[in-house]
């Protein structure tokens, strides 16, 4: 089992390379940090989370610059987006990010990524909430073309161009892990078309352990090895039997969470976890 | 005056840390770097340090 934290990187909280050191240095596998351009102030779509929506979720970093920042202070650590919200995000310069990351970083990306909730943020950018998957899977698609081919081309219905040019390529081949985030109806469409790994969020009221069996199933019908998608879980709980209950179940990655705090308050954690972590 | 530099980070050039971290060549020269470090960009680290020496 590999272990990881996911933290919103924010002003307020400990520094993206300082948090970075402190996981390298405690053996934890990967950092994750969340993507949330900005949050409408109408706030009209409710938080999945349940009741007001932290500050956070307005205040993060961007993911990319601040892996970067952890990538420029870590050796081994590698460096997650936890999500990333592809439907936001135009796909020419999310792919060179992703790219560029791989690259200066010496191949240590794991490119989570999602549709997000927050119909409004979206739309802001351009997306209906009723086409998120289909502009989701085009670009993640469009972005596997730019990654891998030396003239890459797209014609889709939402993302469309003729043949380009689009160095650098990522070092990791033929491109860095696409882990699918969420836990819903059509979620294993995504894993299984273009998915290397599923990673869902734990929730007190779903374990979604339960479906990896029909996961396995899934990618084996659509002619893949049913152990090609990696199984990672958001907000492990942190504790060894828990863990333990889920490597049975055939999770390779836990990732706990952290409050968006500073050193004082994140570091003790840390110690915490990785104290269940070497249980 | 400032003086900076503008070179296309690549794959094949110095690394945008290592080239940050080379502030004091740019006092060496002012008037010439920009340019020469636009040439260490295809010819890498030891363009780079013997354009300042």
């Amino acid at each position: 089992m590999d272990y990881g934290v996911v933290m919103f990187p924010t002003e307020y909280a400990i520094a993206p390379d300082e948090l970075a050191r402190e996981l390298e240095e405690r053996g934890f596998e990967s950092v994750w940090f969340p993507e949330h351009t900005h949050i409408p102030a109408s706030r009209r779509s409710p938080w999945p989370g349940g009741g007001e929506l932290p500050r956070d979720y307005w205040s993060s970093y961007d993911p990319f610059v601040a892996l970067m920042v952890a990538a420029g202070a870590t050796r081994r650590l590698k460096l997650g987006t936890g999500i990333c919200l592809v439907v936001e995000r135009d796909p020419i310069t999310t792919a060179k990010e992703v790219a560029t990351l791989d690259r200066l970083s010496g191949g240590r990306v794991l490119f989570g990524i999602g549709g997000g909730w927050n119909a409004e943020e979206m739309e802001d950018h351009g997306t209906a909430f009723k086409t998120r998957w289909r502009v989701l899977r085009e670009r993640v698609l469009a972005m596997k073309e730019i990654w891998t081919k030396r003239e890459a081309e797209f014609h889709g219905q939402f993302v469309r161009f003729d043949k380009i040019w689009a160095d650098p390529k990522p070092i990791q081949k033929p491109h860095p892990p696409i882990i699918v985030g969420g836990d819903g109806a059509t979620t294993f469409d995504r894993v299984v078309e273009f998915g290397d790994g599923w990673m869902p969020i734990m929730r007190p009221n779903r374990n979604p352990v339960e479906r990896i069996p029909e996961l396995r199933e899934r990618l084996r019908k659509a002619g893949r090895d049913p152990k090609s998608a990696s199984v990672g879980i958001f907000f492990a709980p942190p504790k060894r039997e828990a863990l333990d209950t889920l490597a049975a179940a055939g999770v390779s990655r836990a990732i706990f969470g952290l409050p968006s705090e500073p050193r004082e308050a994140v570091l003790p954690r840390l110690d915490a976890y990785a104290k269940v972590m070497r249980s | 005056m400032d003086y900076g530099v503008v070179m296309f980070p690549t794959e094949y050039a110095i690394a945008p840390d290592e080239l940050a971290g080379a502030d004091r060549i740019l006092f060496s020269e002012p008037g010439t770097m920009g340019w020469r470090m636009l040439g260490a960009a295809d010819t890498r680290r030891r363009s780079l340090w013997t354009t300042a020496s």
